[in-house]
Protein backbone atom coordinates (compact mmCIF):
# COMPACT_ATOMS: atom_id res chain seq x y z
CA UNK A 1 0.00 0.00 0.00
CA UNK A 2 1.39 3.39 -0.88
CA UNK A 3 2.29 5.82 1.82
CA UNK A 4 -0.27 8.28 0.59
CA UNK A 5 -3.08 5.76 0.70
CA UNK A 6 -2.12 4.73 4.19
CA UNK A 7 -2.15 8.32 5.40
CA UNK A 8 -5.49 8.72 3.80
CA UNK A 9 -6.82 5.74 5.75
CA UNK A 10 -5.37 7.14 8.93
CA UNK A 11 -7.56 10.19 8.80
CA UNK A 12 -10.67 8.02 8.70
CA UNK A 13 -10.38 7.53 12.47
CA UNK A 14 -12.48 10.66 13.00
CA UNK A 15 -15.37 9.71 10.73
CA UNK A 16 -15.14 6.16 12.06
CA UNK A 17 -15.60 7.22 15.68
CA UNK A 18 -18.52 9.42 14.64
CA UNK A 19 -20.09 6.50 12.78
CA UNK A 20 -19.84 8.51 9.59
CA UNK A 21 -18.26 5.95 7.28
CA UNK A 22 -20.22 4.25 4.56
CA UNK A 23 -20.04 0.50 4.14
CA UNK A 24 -17.05 0.17 1.78
CA UNK A 25 -14.86 2.54 3.67
CA UNK A 26 -15.88 1.03 6.94
CA UNK A 27 -14.52 -2.33 5.73
CA UNK A 28 -11.34 -0.74 4.41
CA UNK A 29 -10.71 1.08 7.62
CA UNK A 30 -11.37 -1.98 9.75
CA UNK A 31 -8.88 -3.87 7.70
CA UNK A 32 -6.39 -1.08 8.20
CA UNK A 33 -7.00 -1.29 11.95
CA UNK A 34 -5.70 -4.85 11.92
CA UNK A 35 -2.20 -3.55 11.29
CA UNK A 36 -2.23 -0.07 12.74
CA UNK A 37 -1.79 -0.05 16.49
CA UNK A 38 -1.71 3.70 16.78
CA UNK A 39 -5.05 3.91 14.93
CA UNK A 40 -6.61 1.50 17.40
CA UNK A 41 -5.59 3.70 20.30
CA UNK A 42 -6.78 6.80 18.52
CA UNK A 43 -10.11 5.20 17.70
CA UNK A 44 -10.61 4.28 21.35
CA UNK A 45 -10.00 7.80 22.56
CA UNK A 46 -12.23 9.26 19.90
CA UNK A 47 -14.99 6.80 20.69
CA UNK A 48 -14.86 7.87 24.33
CA UNK A 49 -14.98 11.48 23.21
CA UNK A 50 -17.93 10.91 20.92
CA UNK A 51 -19.74 9.17 23.77
CA UNK A 52 -19.47 12.37 25.79
CA UNK A 53 -21.20 14.19 22.96
CA UNK A 54 -23.88 11.56 23.40
CA UNK A 55 -24.35 12.26 27.09
CA UNK A 56 -24.76 15.92 26.35
CA UNK A 57 -27.92 15.04 24.45
CA UNK A 58 -29.42 13.25 27.48
CA UNK A 59 -33.10 13.75 27.87
CA UNK A 60 -35.79 12.29 30.06
CA UNK A 61 -37.32 9.31 28.28
CA UNK A 62 -41.08 8.91 28.03
CA UNK A 63 -42.61 7.08 30.97
CA UNK A 64 -43.69 4.17 28.81
CA UNK A 65 -40.09 3.27 27.95
CA UNK A 66 -39.14 1.73 31.28
CA UNK A 67 -41.99 -0.77 31.61
CA UNK A 68 -41.65 -1.60 27.92
CA UNK A 69 -37.96 -2.40 28.22
CA UNK A 70 -38.30 -4.31 31.49
CA UNK A 71 -41.14 -6.38 30.11
CA UNK A 72 -39.07 -7.38 27.07
CA UNK A 73 -36.01 -8.04 29.20
CA UNK A 74 -37.97 -10.45 31.36
CA UNK A 75 -38.60 -12.65 28.33
CA UNK A 76 -35.35 -12.11 26.42
CA UNK A 77 -32.54 -14.61 26.63
CA UNK A 78 -29.05 -13.26 27.01
CA UNK A 79 -26.14 -14.04 24.76
CA UNK A 80 -23.77 -16.68 26.00
CA UNK A 81 -20.37 -15.17 26.78
CA UNK A 82 -18.37 -17.54 24.59
CA UNK A 83 -19.01 -20.73 22.69
CA UNK A 84 -19.01 -23.52 25.25
CA UNK A 85 -16.32 -26.10 25.07
CA UNK A 86 -17.30 -29.42 23.59
CA UNK A 87 -15.59 -32.13 25.52
CA UNK A 88 -15.00 -35.25 23.58
CA UNK A 89 -11.79 -37.16 23.75
CA UNK A 90 -10.13 -36.58 20.42
CA UNK A 91 -6.48 -36.56 19.80
CA UNK A 92 -4.90 -33.67 18.01
CA UNK A 93 -7.23 -33.83 15.09
CA UNK A 94 -6.04 -30.56 13.75
CA UNK A 95 -2.43 -31.54 13.74
CA UNK A 96 -2.53 -35.14 12.70
CA UNK A 97 -5.65 -35.16 10.63
CA UNK A 98 -6.96 -38.16 12.51
CA UNK A 99 -10.27 -39.58 11.50
CA UNK A 100 -13.22 -37.97 13.10
CA UNK A 101 -15.90 -39.49 15.17
CA UNK A 102 -19.25 -39.13 13.47
CA UNK A 103 -21.46 -39.26 16.49
CA UNK A 104 -22.44 -35.85 17.67
CA UNK A 105 -24.17 -35.72 20.97
CA UNK A 106 -27.30 -33.72 21.53
CA UNK A 107 -25.16 -31.39 23.56
CA UNK A 108 -22.91 -30.68 20.63
CA UNK A 109 -25.86 -30.01 18.39
CA UNK A 110 -27.29 -27.59 20.91
CA UNK A 111 -24.05 -25.74 21.34
CA UNK A 112 -23.48 -25.46 17.64
CA UNK A 113 -27.08 -24.53 17.00
CA UNK A 114 -26.50 -21.56 19.26
CA UNK A 115 -23.34 -20.65 17.45
CA UNK A 116 -24.97 -20.68 14.05
CA UNK A 117 -27.86 -18.55 15.20
CA UNK A 118 -25.34 -16.21 16.71
CA UNK A 119 -23.57 -15.97 13.36
CA UNK A 120 -26.70 -14.89 11.63
CA UNK A 121 -27.60 -12.08 13.88
CA UNK A 122 -28.29 -8.66 12.63
CA UNK A 123 -25.81 -6.64 10.72
CA UNK A 124 -25.74 -3.85 13.21
CA UNK A 125 -24.53 -6.34 15.76
CA UNK A 126 -21.72 -7.31 13.45
CA UNK A 127 -20.51 -3.79 13.72
CA UNK A 128 -20.10 -4.24 17.46
CA UNK A 129 -17.46 -6.73 16.41
CA UNK A 130 -15.16 -3.86 15.53
CA UNK A 131 -14.55 -2.86 19.09
CA UNK A 132 -13.73 -6.42 20.04
CA UNK A 133 -11.28 -6.71 17.17
CA UNK A 134 -9.61 -3.47 18.14
CA UNK A 135 -9.26 -4.62 21.75
CA UNK A 136 -7.40 -7.80 20.82
CA UNK A 137 -5.16 -6.07 18.32
CA UNK A 138 -4.20 -3.36 20.74
CA UNK A 139 -3.55 -5.66 23.71
CA UNK A 140 0.04 -5.33 24.95
CA UNK A 141 0.60 -9.08 24.65
CA UNK A 142 -0.90 -9.47 21.17
CA UNK A 143 0.98 -12.06 19.10
CA UNK A 144 0.73 -12.44 15.37
CA UNK A 145 1.00 -15.71 13.47
CA UNK A 146 0.83 -15.82 9.68
CA UNK A 147 0.32 -18.75 7.37
CA UNK A 148 0.16 -19.35 3.63
CA UNK A 149 -1.94 -22.49 3.52
CA UNK A 150 -2.10 -22.46 -0.28
CA UNK A 151 -0.87 -20.53 -3.28
CA UNK A 152 -2.38 -17.04 -3.22
CA UNK A 153 -3.97 -17.53 0.16
CA UNK A 154 -2.89 -16.02 3.43
CA UNK A 155 -4.20 -16.19 6.94
CA UNK A 156 -3.35 -14.26 10.05
CA UNK A 157 -4.10 -14.92 13.68
CA UNK A 158 -3.56 -12.26 16.31
CA UNK A 159 -3.99 -13.65 19.79
CA UNK A 160 -3.94 -12.07 23.20
CA UNK A 161 -3.83 -14.22 26.31
CA UNK A 162 -4.76 -11.27 28.47
CA UNK A 163 -7.92 -10.75 26.42
CA UNK A 164 -8.46 -14.50 26.14
CA UNK A 165 -9.36 -13.94 22.51
CA UNK A 166 -7.94 -14.18 19.05
CA UNK A 167 -8.72 -12.43 15.80
CA UNK A 168 -8.65 -14.43 12.60
CA UNK A 169 -8.55 -12.96 9.11
CA UNK A 170 -7.69 -14.40 5.72
CA UNK A 171 -7.34 -13.36 2.12
CA UNK A 172 -7.44 -15.20 -1.17
CA UNK A 173 -10.31 -17.52 -0.30
CA UNK A 174 -12.53 -18.78 -3.07
CA UNK A 175 -16.20 -18.11 -2.59
CA UNK A 176 -18.08 -21.35 -2.06
CA UNK A 177 -21.49 -22.51 -3.21
CA UNK A 178 -23.46 -24.50 -0.69
CA UNK A 179 -20.42 -24.83 1.53
CA UNK A 180 -18.87 -22.69 4.20
CA UNK A 181 -15.41 -22.15 5.60
CA UNK A 182 -15.49 -23.01 9.26
CA UNK A 183 -12.93 -22.06 11.84
CA UNK A 184 -12.04 -24.38 14.73
CA UNK A 185 -10.13 -24.14 17.95
CA UNK A 186 -8.15 -27.20 18.94
CA UNK A 187 -7.86 -27.47 22.70
CA UNK A 188 -5.00 -28.84 24.71
CA UNK A 189 -7.22 -31.69 25.91
CA UNK A 190 -7.62 -32.86 22.33
CA UNK A 191 -11.15 -31.60 21.81
CA UNK A 192 -12.18 -29.34 18.96
CA UNK A 193 -14.55 -26.40 19.18
CA UNK A 194 -16.21 -24.48 16.42
CA UNK A 195 -15.13 -20.87 16.28
CA UNK A 196 -17.76 -19.99 13.73
CA UNK A 197 -18.21 -19.63 10.00
CA UNK A 198 -16.16 -17.23 7.94
CA UNK A 199 -17.94 -14.68 5.80
CA UNK A 200 -16.03 -14.34 2.54
CA UNK A 201 -16.30 -11.07 0.61
CA UNK A 202 -16.31 -11.10 -3.22
CA UNK A 203 -12.61 -10.14 -3.17
CA UNK A 204 -11.81 -13.34 -1.25
CA UNK A 205 -11.08 -11.67 2.06
CA UNK A 206 -12.80 -12.26 5.36
CA UNK A 207 -13.84 -9.68 7.89
CA UNK A 208 -11.72 -10.02 11.05
CA UNK A 209 -13.40 -12.56 13.32
CA UNK A 210 -13.06 -12.60 17.08
CA UNK A 211 -13.05 -15.87 18.95
CA UNK A 212 -13.09 -16.24 22.70
CA UNK A 213 -11.85 -19.04 24.93
CA UNK A 214 -8.26 -18.76 23.81
CA UNK A 215 -6.86 -19.99 27.12
CA UNK A 216 -7.48 -23.67 26.38
CA UNK A 217 -6.56 -23.55 22.71
CA UNK A 218 -3.32 -24.77 21.20
CA UNK A 219 -4.18 -24.34 17.56
CA UNK A 220 -6.53 -22.89 14.99
CA UNK A 221 -7.74 -24.79 11.95
CA UNK A 222 -10.04 -24.21 9.02
CA UNK A 223 -12.14 -26.69 7.07
CA UNK A 224 -14.73 -26.58 4.32
CA UNK A 225 -18.07 -27.77 5.69
CA UNK A 226 -21.56 -28.14 4.30
CA UNK A 227 -23.46 -24.87 4.25
CA UNK A 228 -24.28 -23.71 7.76
CA UNK A 229 -21.33 -25.52 9.29
CA UNK A 230 -20.87 -28.76 11.19
CA UNK A 231 -20.84 -29.65 14.87
CA UNK A 232 -17.42 -31.18 14.50
CA UNK A 233 -15.08 -31.09 11.53
CA UNK A 234 -16.00 -33.55 8.79
CA UNK A 235 -12.73 -33.41 6.89
CA UNK A 236 -9.04 -32.79 7.37
CA UNK A 237 -8.20 -29.12 7.76
CA UNK A 238 -7.12 -27.09 4.75
CA UNK A 239 -5.22 -24.86 7.12
CA UNK A 240 -3.80 -25.32 10.58
CA UNK A 241 -1.86 -22.92 12.72
CA UNK A 242 -0.33 -23.76 16.08
CA UNK A 243 -0.67 -21.06 18.73
CA UNK A 244 2.16 -20.09 20.98
CA UNK A 245 0.85 -20.66 24.44
CA UNK B 1 -6.56 2.52 29.66
CA UNK B 2 -9.45 4.43 31.01
CA UNK B 3 -9.38 7.10 33.52
CA UNK B 4 -11.95 5.93 36.01
CA UNK B 5 -13.08 9.40 36.80
CA UNK B 6 -13.76 10.13 33.15
CA UNK B 7 -15.89 7.03 32.96
CA UNK B 8 -17.73 8.12 36.05
CA UNK B 9 -18.32 11.60 34.86
CA UNK B 10 -19.61 10.28 31.64
CA UNK B 11 -21.63 7.39 32.94
CA UNK B 12 -23.33 8.86 35.88
CA UNK B 13 -26.59 10.61 36.02
CA UNK B 14 -26.83 10.32 39.74
CA UNK B 15 -28.07 13.01 42.05
CA UNK B 16 -25.19 14.79 43.66
CA UNK B 17 -24.37 13.54 47.12
CA UNK B 18 -24.94 9.83 46.65
CA UNK B 19 -22.21 7.45 45.57
CA UNK B 20 -22.44 6.97 41.83
CA UNK B 21 -23.02 3.34 40.98
CA UNK B 22 -20.28 1.83 38.87
CA UNK B 23 -21.87 1.10 35.56
CA UNK B 24 -19.20 -1.40 34.60
CA UNK B 25 -19.83 -3.47 37.73
CA UNK B 26 -23.55 -3.32 37.20
CA UNK B 27 -23.09 -4.61 33.66
CA UNK B 28 -21.15 -7.56 35.03
CA UNK B 29 -24.10 -8.38 37.27
CA UNK B 30 -26.46 -7.97 34.33
CA UNK B 31 -24.29 -10.42 32.39
CA UNK B 32 -25.12 -12.96 35.11
CA UNK B 33 -28.81 -12.47 34.44
CA UNK B 34 -29.48 -10.06 37.31
CA UNK B 35 -32.63 -8.15 36.39
CA UNK B 36 -32.41 -5.88 39.41
CA UNK B 37 -28.97 -4.76 38.31
CA UNK B 38 -30.42 -4.14 34.87
CA UNK B 39 -33.02 -1.81 36.34
CA UNK B 40 -30.23 0.25 37.83
CA UNK B 41 -28.38 0.23 34.52
CA UNK B 42 -31.58 1.37 32.86
CA UNK B 43 -31.90 4.29 35.26
CA UNK B 44 -28.33 5.38 34.62
CA UNK B 45 -28.16 5.06 30.85
CA UNK B 46 -31.70 5.58 29.57
CA UNK B 47 -31.56 9.42 29.46
CA UNK B 48 -28.42 9.30 27.29
CA UNK B 49 -29.69 6.45 25.14
CA UNK B 50 -33.07 8.01 24.56
CA UNK B 51 -31.78 11.58 24.24
CA UNK B 52 -29.10 10.70 21.72
CA UNK B 53 -31.42 8.58 19.60
CA UNK B 54 -34.04 11.29 19.72
CA UNK B 55 -31.47 13.84 18.66
CA UNK B 56 -30.59 11.78 15.59
CA UNK B 57 -34.04 10.47 14.67
CA UNK B 58 -36.15 13.34 15.93
CA UNK B 59 -39.40 11.45 15.73
CA UNK B 60 -40.47 10.68 19.33
CA UNK B 61 -42.29 7.42 18.61
CA UNK B 62 -39.52 6.03 16.48
CA UNK B 63 -36.93 7.15 19.01
CA UNK B 64 -38.72 5.32 21.77
CA UNK B 65 -38.85 2.18 19.66
CA UNK B 66 -35.14 2.28 18.83
CA UNK B 67 -34.23 3.16 22.42
CA UNK B 68 -36.17 0.12 23.55
CA UNK B 69 -34.24 -2.08 21.12
CA UNK B 70 -30.93 -0.69 22.28
CA UNK B 71 -31.70 -1.11 25.97
CA UNK B 72 -32.84 -4.69 25.44
CA UNK B 73 -29.60 -5.22 23.50
CA UNK B 74 -27.66 -3.96 26.52
CA UNK B 75 -29.36 -6.70 28.52
CA UNK B 76 -28.63 -9.37 25.93
CA UNK B 77 -25.03 -8.42 25.25
CA UNK B 78 -23.88 -7.31 28.69
CA UNK B 79 -21.44 -10.22 28.74
CA UNK B 80 -19.63 -8.74 25.77
CA UNK B 81 -18.72 -5.58 27.57
CA UNK B 82 -15.12 -5.66 28.67
CA UNK B 83 -13.87 -2.91 30.96
CA UNK B 84 -10.37 -3.24 29.52
CA UNK B 85 -11.57 -1.87 26.24
CA UNK B 86 -13.26 1.31 27.19
CA UNK B 87 -15.78 2.78 29.56
CA UNK B 88 -19.17 1.18 30.03
CA UNK B 89 -20.74 4.47 29.18
CA UNK B 90 -18.98 4.58 25.80
CA UNK B 91 -20.01 1.00 25.11
CA UNK B 92 -23.70 1.74 25.66
CA UNK B 93 -23.60 5.10 23.91
CA UNK B 94 -21.86 3.67 20.84
CA UNK B 95 -24.50 0.96 20.65
CA UNK B 96 -27.25 3.58 20.77
CA UNK B 97 -25.60 5.84 18.22
CA UNK B 98 -25.02 3.03 15.73
CA UNK B 99 -28.61 1.91 15.91
CA UNK B 100 -29.87 5.44 15.47
CA UNK B 101 -27.59 6.04 12.51
CA UNK B 102 -28.47 2.71 10.91
CA UNK B 103 -32.12 3.63 11.20
CA UNK B 104 -31.80 7.14 9.85
CA UNK B 105 -29.67 6.01 6.89
CA UNK B 106 -32.00 3.18 6.01
CA UNK B 107 -34.87 5.60 5.77
CA UNK B 108 -33.06 7.82 3.36
CA UNK B 109 -35.98 10.18 3.09
CA UNK B 110 -35.03 13.28 1.18
CA UNK B 111 -37.78 15.26 2.76
CA UNK B 112 -36.56 15.06 6.29
CA UNK B 113 -33.00 15.68 5.21
CA UNK B 114 -33.31 19.40 5.69
CA UNK B 115 -35.00 18.94 9.00
CA UNK B 116 -32.16 16.71 10.14
CA UNK B 117 -29.67 19.26 9.04
CA UNK B 118 -31.45 21.95 10.97
CA UNK B 119 -31.49 19.70 14.01
CA UNK B 120 -27.76 19.21 13.90
CA UNK B 121 -27.11 22.86 13.35
CA UNK B 122 -28.96 24.15 16.32
CA UNK B 123 -27.21 24.07 19.61
CA UNK B 124 -27.50 20.76 21.34
CA UNK B 125 -30.71 20.61 23.24
CA UNK B 126 -30.93 21.02 26.85
CA UNK B 127 -34.31 19.97 27.81
CA UNK B 128 -35.81 19.28 31.12
CA UNK B 129 -33.14 16.79 32.21
CA UNK B 130 -34.53 17.40 35.61
CA UNK B 131 -32.82 17.15 38.90
CA UNK B 132 -29.59 15.64 37.67
CA UNK B 133 -26.85 18.05 38.51
CA UNK B 134 -24.07 15.88 37.12
CA UNK B 135 -25.76 15.60 33.79
CA UNK B 136 -26.26 19.34 33.58
CA UNK B 137 -22.60 19.96 34.30
CA UNK B 138 -21.68 17.42 31.68
CA UNK B 139 -23.83 19.15 29.15
CA UNK B 140 -22.33 22.49 29.99
CA UNK B 141 -18.80 21.13 29.66
CA UNK B 142 -19.44 19.59 26.25
CA UNK B 143 -21.09 22.76 25.02
CA UNK B 144 -18.11 24.81 26.11
CA UNK B 145 -15.69 22.45 24.42
CA UNK B 146 -17.70 22.45 21.20
CA UNK B 147 -17.47 26.22 21.23
CA UNK B 148 -13.70 25.88 21.30
CA UNK B 149 -13.70 24.25 17.87
CA UNK B 150 -13.39 26.12 14.62
CA UNK B 151 -16.70 26.72 12.88
CA UNK B 152 -16.01 24.03 10.28
CA UNK B 153 -14.78 21.47 12.82
CA UNK B 154 -17.87 22.03 14.87
CA UNK B 155 -20.27 21.74 11.94
CA UNK B 156 -18.58 18.57 10.69
CA UNK B 157 -18.66 16.89 14.08
CA UNK B 158 -22.25 17.90 14.83
CA UNK B 159 -23.66 16.99 11.45
CA UNK B 160 -22.06 13.56 11.65
CA UNK B 161 -22.78 12.80 15.28
CA UNK B 162 -26.06 14.54 15.99
CA UNK B 163 -27.35 14.57 12.43
CA UNK B 164 -26.34 11.00 11.59
CA UNK B 165 -24.85 12.02 8.25
CA UNK B 166 -22.02 10.11 6.64
CA UNK B 167 -18.93 12.19 6.05
CA UNK B 168 -19.66 12.22 2.32
CA UNK B 169 -23.03 13.76 3.01
CA UNK B 170 -21.42 16.20 5.40
CA UNK B 171 -18.98 17.25 2.68
CA UNK B 172 -21.90 18.09 0.39
CA UNK B 173 -23.75 19.92 3.13
CA UNK B 174 -20.84 22.13 4.07
CA UNK B 175 -19.57 22.38 0.47
CA UNK B 176 -16.07 21.28 1.34
CA UNK B 177 -13.82 18.62 -0.19
CA UNK B 178 -13.99 15.13 1.31
CA UNK B 179 -10.40 15.28 2.48
CA UNK B 180 -11.03 18.47 4.39
CA UNK B 181 -14.11 17.08 6.08
CA UNK B 182 -12.34 13.89 7.16
CA UNK B 183 -9.51 15.89 8.61
CA UNK B 184 -11.79 18.37 10.36
CA UNK B 185 -13.68 15.51 11.99
CA UNK B 186 -10.45 14.01 13.21
CA UNK B 187 -8.80 17.16 14.48
CA UNK B 188 -12.12 18.37 15.88
CA UNK B 189 -12.40 15.18 17.92
CA UNK B 190 -8.80 15.48 19.04
CA UNK B 191 -9.44 18.97 20.28
CA UNK B 192 -12.62 17.85 22.03
CA UNK B 193 -10.77 14.92 23.55
CA UNK B 194 -8.18 17.24 25.06
CA UNK B 195 -10.76 19.74 26.20
CA UNK B 196 -12.93 17.08 27.82
CA UNK B 197 -9.94 15.40 29.42
CA UNK B 198 -10.53 11.96 27.95
CA UNK B 199 -7.79 9.65 29.24
CA UNK B 200 -5.05 8.89 26.77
Amino acid sequence: MSRKLRQDLHTLAGPYALNALEETELRRFEKHLTHCDSCVQEVREMTETAALLGSAAARTPPESLRPGVLERVSRTRQHAPAPASVNSPRRRWWRNGLSLALAASVLIALVLGGTVVYQQQRISEMRDNEREVAAVLSAPDAQTTDAQPAEGMSARVVSSQSQGQLVFSAEGLQQLDEEDYQLWLADTDGSVRSAGLLQVAPDGSTAPMVTAGLDQAEGVAMTVEPEGGSAQPTEAPMMEMPLDT
Amino acid sequence: MNDESAAFRAGSATPAGSTPPDLAQLLQQVAQGDERAFERVYDIVSPTVYGLIRQVLRDPAQSEEVAQEVLVEVWRSACRYDAERGSAHAWVTTLAHRRAVDRVRSEQAGSDREARMAAAEISIPYDEVEEEATSRLEHERVRRCLEGLTALQSRCVRLAYYGGYSYREVARLVSSPLGTVKTRMRDGLIRLRDCLGVAR
